[in-house]
């Protein structure tokens, strides 16, 4: 018995990083009435696959980022593959820089989101663009890059209340650093 | 921490996926069934769990709402009056010129139009994406959704079926790049197609010859190509920019929350899903 609850916890730690990623792209799907907010809705796929590459790498794997992005692009109705695509390269470049994340304090990691958002957001613009055969209007991509590195406290705040679960280097937190 | 995959093994993992990633893209572009099916299934299974993540925030929506009315409930309730006072009026017109109408139709032997049924539906996700503009609802081929059929509110169009799942279906907005639909000026009746372009502006393309558009023109479709009921009101042309018509939609999107889905049968213009099994394309 003691051990099959072990194993359910360590299933539970396994997912954790996919799951409330795909569980944050299913949130930015549900429309919202409020003004013209719920028109463009920030990326928060890419929070989750930045967060958990820097604390746990060895849990958010290109296959995590990738089922993500997939579910993205199901449920939006996009190409598929288009946001499968921007999520491993996010991986891939969060990956290599992540040390100069660890231990560092909230704002740090705060502005290095930041320089990842935008360009993630332009990438899938151009990989659009590309597929369409079309230049799609800029001005929504800028807006959903500001609207995403905007919402990267609350949800890395929400991220790190993982910890309780899931053993990873102290995350900072807003406020704090 | 348990980083010891090698690099070499990372390199080939990111390839892999990338791959896997265009290998999706290309899929998706020249149209494989497989696509449609992945993402009408997967959405099948997916719609109960949006619809639950969706509660707290219609939860928080409502409450802004009601806060919103109570502000200015007493400017609104005088300018509903006035408005009903003015609707009984037209109330009045309508039922004059419908009788009218139906003698007229008598009179001529018309063919009759078909009967349209509908279905009533809660939008439960909104792309949010850049590059795509859909919706989905919590109804799909059991409650006789269908590829095609147009999706209304009570001011107008909002967009028309392009993918049905069993219990969900996808909306192709008026605004979708890749949404064209067949329009007629309603006082002129001169034919156009409305396209989207992924923004909140629609343009009007493929206007006839001579067509004297101003601004503040009423748009219905037109009813060509019999997929669309002709008379929904679609929008009001609002700019005319370098020889181009900008329309305004009388749907605002960001502001819908239930859906009818017209069951305008003209038998034969297109496959239904339910006969040949698979789903419309949307790429």
């Amino acid at each position: 018995m003691e051990g099959f609850v072990r194993k359910l916890r360590q299933a539970i730690i396994a997912l954790a990083p996919p799951l409330t990623g795909m569980i944050l792209v299913l949130a930015t799907a549900t429309p919202l009435y409020i003004g013209h907010i719920g028109e463009v809705m920030p990326q928060l796929g890419v929070i989750a696959v930045f967060f958990w590459v820097i604390y746990r790498p060895d849990l958010m794997t290109y296959g995590a980022a990738f089922a993500i992005g997939l579910v993205a692009d199901i449920v939006m109705g996009a190409p598929l593959g288009i946001t499968a695509l921007v999520l491993i390269v996010v991986r891939r470049v969060v990956l290599a820089q992540r040390r100069y994340f660890i231990g560092k304090p909230f704002r740090v990691l705060w502005f290095g989101f930041a320089l990842i958002a935008l360009p993630a957001s332009l990438l899938g613009w151009l990989i659009a663009s590309i597929y369409l055969f079309d230049g799609l209007a800029i001005l929504r991509v800028l807006v959903q890059a500001g609207l995403t590195i905007v919402m990267f406290p609350p949800i890395a705040w929400l991220l790190t209340r993982c910890q309780v679960l899931l053993p990873m280097p102290r995350a900072p937190v807003l406020g704090r650093g | 921490m348990a980083l010891s995959l090698g690099g070499a093994f990372q390199r080939f993992a990111f390839l892999l996926f990338a791959g896997l990633a265009i290998g999706f893209m290309v899929m998706s572009r020249i149209d494989h069934p497989a696509v449609s099916t992945v993402r009408t299934q997967t959405v099948d299974v997916l719609a109960p769990v949006i619809e639950v993540v969706s509660r707290p925030m219609a939860a928080i929506d409502a409450g802004i709402a009601r806060i919103d009315n109570f502000v200015d409930i007493y400017d609104e309730n005088s300018r509903l009056r006035d408005e009903n006072e003015r609707l009984l009026h037209w109330q009045a017109t309508a039922r004059q010129l419908a009788a009218e109408n139906d003698e007229f139709r008598d009179m001529l032997s018309t063919v009759a139009e078909p009967r349209d049924a509908f279905v009533t539906a809660r939008i439960i996700g909104m792309s949010s994406a850049t590059f795509v503009r859909t919706a989905l609802i919590n109804a799909g081929s059991i409650d006789g959704v269908d590829v095609g059929q147009a999706v209304v509110t009570s001011h107008g169009i909002l967009g028309r079926i392009v993918e049905v799942g069993n219990r969900s279906a996808r909306i192709l907005l008026l605004s979708d790049l890749n949404s064209r639909i067949p329009v007629a000026l309603e006082s002129s009746r001169d034919p156009a197609i409305l396209a989207g372009d992924n923004s909140d502006v629609l343009s009007l393309i493929f206007v006839a010859d001579g067509a004297d558009i101003a601004v503040g023109e009423r748009l219905v479709t037109s009813g060509e190509g019999g997929m669309l009921p002709p008379g929904l009101p679609v929008g009001v042309v609002t700019a005319i920019e370098d020889g181009a018509w900008q329309v305004t939609p009388f749907v605002d999107p960001a502001r819908v929350e239930h859906v009818r889905v017209l069951d305008y049968a003209l038998p034969g213009l297109l496959p239904s899903t339910r006969e040949a099994g698979a789903t419309g394309q949307l790429w």
